[in-house]
């Protein structure tokens, strides 16, 4: 009796990529393979991408062309030259914007390259105003500026142009206020730029669970996450390599919790592999300083150091493991559901 | 023109296709699809987990090997490097526990290098030139035995690497562009083979990184002007890349080059302005960006959207002029890709009309 065969399958996405592998199989002729080919990715697919490309790459180069402009000229440029020039730039981008719709990526590229703008005329304010103001106003303020923009503009880079902002802004504050006083340790400031990024992220989950068609990438997530994982780990780092409990232990606590929640969060709740990966990597990380610290401490010697090599063996591996083992637990799940 | 993505079963009952394939096909297809939803192959967290933590184990075996004095003499080393070369690929093949492969993978770096490092010594007339001879040998025959993408993929780009190492030792600057060329033509068969096989996978994905990674180097040196000795011009790889990039435009048209010609001309006339004008780099940048989106490859894309800043910051960075000059120059080429923009979208007005 024939094996009845689940037809579903064939409902998915006919991308270049499943084309090439049929082909590779010789489930394709050459004929079938090429007409296949034209139909997915017909001429005007390579058009709209080359387009888009060059859209990117031609915006990049001349806002870059601008900035190098007024990094050279500055000094001997009238003042009314230069914030005339870069005003009309700013309103420039914004009618060029408004014009095209926020709907485009075009329009929004020219939302994005008026908010630089913005920080270039801060730049060149501050330079010919010298106010003696410490350099994290101009990131806040900065910030704050565009602030409006980013949240009309439904477009994740400005999103995170702006995010990065803010962490400029928090690191410099820290370091020429706070820091200056000595008034707190500096795994505050990592648990601030932690706390920042998670609520970042948190708003990125949310857009990205209603489907918001801006949010669709998965991008903004891992760079998000790479960012809370490597503030938490400098405080557990140092709490490890120094053993001084009056700078590092928050830090530390604080990241125990978020690899407890962010590893449940993403199994549980989103069902990212890739996230749950990027949280194990850094586990491990953290797990072979504490294991090296401690074995080191003991000896090291040859044999430590063979011992070591296994160690670190053991751990990846467990590693795998674990990760092998919750992907096919989600695929399970996943099958589970659709019946 | 369909502007909405089709799926598979649509494009199977599509006008054009029906009678490309028998209806037996369909069923055939079907399985096969069905194999392809699970996976056979690692994802990329594994395997760079893998890697990293198989390169790690391998420095520290290699530590502890230098520790015992093992490394004193080529006695010593040739016959430690096969200790750990040949029960590590045995290893690997006899089981699955993922611990005995990462030991396996960990055990071969190390066998790999003592050897390589061993055969050396016993040439000590010139011990680069015999460590690199000893790994074009081994490295073959270990891709041959030793199923494993990490080791695979590693391999061939340490054989670059000892290349270059080469290079800037002896001061032999003219063999990059021979270096390129063998790069290129390499990337050319693996990359543009109709049929790709998986065995020669992973060195397909380390020709894709070599490549650019060669040029990022030797444009640094050229650029950032830190290795004095370094003087060889670059015109000759941006020919050898040039010609490249144009004979990939004509593979990738498949044969549509008559309905296409405006296109294709402005895409050959670009091509050699910017090997005349920029830096190779660049035209590598492309040529993986194309490939990317030709073959649906988020590895090469993601190649390429790393390479290419770089390349373009690098190229900048380098001009012999002042920043002024340098400002021009940056707005005029971004003026210039928003005009061939828009060429391209009035040939494409002016070929729907027609």
């Amino acid at each position: 009796m024939e094996e009845k065969l689940d037809t579903t399958v064939l409902k998915q996405l006919a991308s270049i990529k499943i084309i090439h592998k049929l082909y590779n199989d010789d489930l394709l002729s050459d004929e079938a393979f090429k007409t296949a080919s034209s139909i997915i990715q017909p001429t005007e697919h390579w058009i709209a991408w080359a387009r888009k490309m060059l859209l990117l790459l031609g915006s990049s180069l001349i806002l870059a062309g601008i900035i190098f402009f007024f990094a050279y000229n500055w000094s001997v440029m009238r003042k009314l030259i230069k914030f005339g020039l870069i005003e009309v730039g700013i309103i420039s981008c914004l009618f060029g914007s408004y014009q095209l719709g926020l709907k485009k990526l075009s329009g929004k590229i020219l939302l994005l390259s008026a908010s630089i703008l913005i920080g270039v005329f801060l730049a060149v304010f501050g330079q010919t105003y010298q106010t003696g103001a410490d350099a994290f106003t101009l990131f806040v303020g900065w910030s704050f500026l565009i602030f409006g923009w980013v949240i009309i503009s439904k477009f994740a880079a400005l999103w995170i142009v702006w995010i990065i902002l803010i962490n400029t802004g928090l690191i410099l504050y820290w370091n020429q206020v706070l820091d200056t006083r000595n008034s707190l340790e500096s795994e505050f400031l990592f648990m601030a730029l932690a706390i920042i990024n998670i609520s970042f992220l948190f708003l990125y989950e949310v857009g990205n669970k209603k489907q918001y068609e801006w949010l669709k990438n998965i991008w903004p997530r891992g760079l998000l996450l790479i960012s809370i994982l490597i503030y938490l780990s400098i405080p557990t780092t140092k709490l490890i390599v120094e053993v001084e409990l009056e700078e590092g232990f928050f830090g530390t606590l604080f990241w125990i919790i978020l690899i407890i929640f962010g590893y449940r969060y993403y199994r549980f709740k989103i069902i990212d592999m890739n996230s749950i990966a990027l949280i194990i990597l850094n586990i491990c990380v953290i797990a072979l300083i504490f294991l090296g610290r401690i074995l080191f401490d003991i000896s090291d010697d040859g044999g430590m150091i063979l011992f070591f090599a296994f160690v670190v063996l053991g751990v990846i591996s467990t590693a795998i493991y674990w990760l092998k083992n919750v992907a096919k637990k989600m695929k399970n799940e996943n099958t589970e559901d659709d019946q | 023109m369909s502007s909405s993505p089709l799926t598979i079963e649509e494009l199977l009952s599509h006008k054009d296709f029906e009678h490309l394939i028998h209806p037996e096909d369909i069923s055939h297809i079907t399985k096969k699809l069905i194999e392809y939803s699970k996976p056979s192959d690692d994802p990329i967290y594994i395997k760079v987990l893998s890697g990293i933590g198989a390169w790690v184990a391998s420095l520290f075996i290699a530590i502890f090997l230098g520790v015992t004095g093992i490394f004193e003499s080529a006695y010593g080393i040739i016959p430690c490097g096969l200790v750990l070369l040949l029960p590590g690929i045995f290893i690997s093949r006899a089981s699955n526990v993922i611990f005995l492969k990462q030991l396996s993978l960990a055990m071969v770096f190390a066998g790999n290098a003592a050897l390589t490092v061993g055969i050396a010594i016993l040439f000590k007339s010139n011990e680069l030139l015999a460590i690199l001879c000893a790994h074009l040998f081994i490295c073959p025959i270990v891709y041959y035995f030793y199923d494993n993408y990490v080791y695979r993929y590693l391999s061939p780009l340490f054989a670059v690497l000892l290349v270059v190492i080469l290079m800037m030792n002896e001061s032999t600057f003219a063999a990059l562009h021979y270096l390129i060329a063998i790069e290129l033509i390499l990337a050319g068969i693996l990359l543009l083979k109709k049929k790709k096989s998986t065995f020669l996978n992973p060195l397909t994905y380390s020709v894709a990184t070599m490549l650019p990674a060669t040029l990022l180097f030797f444009n640094h040196l050229a650029s950032v002007n830190w290795y004095r000795d370094f003087k060889e011009p670059l015109w000759p790889s941006s020919i050898l890349l040039t010609g490249g990039l144009i004979y990939l435009y004509f593979h990738i048209s498949n044969g549509s080059i008559n309905r296409n010609k405006r296109l294709m001309i402005l895409a050959v006339s670009s091509t050699i302005l910017l090997g005349i004008f920029t830096t190779p780099g660049i035209l590598v940048a492309i040529a993986l960006l194309i490939l990317g989106f030709a073959f649906g490859d988020k590895i090469l894309l993601t190649y390429a959207y790393l390479f290419m800043p770089y390349f373009l910051v690098l190229f900048y960075y380098s001009l012999n002029t002042n920043l002024a000059h340098k400002s021009w120059i940056l707005v005029g080429s971004g003026i210039l890709l928003l005009g061939v923009r828009q060429t391209i979208t009035l040939c494409q007005r002016k070929a729907v009309n027609t």
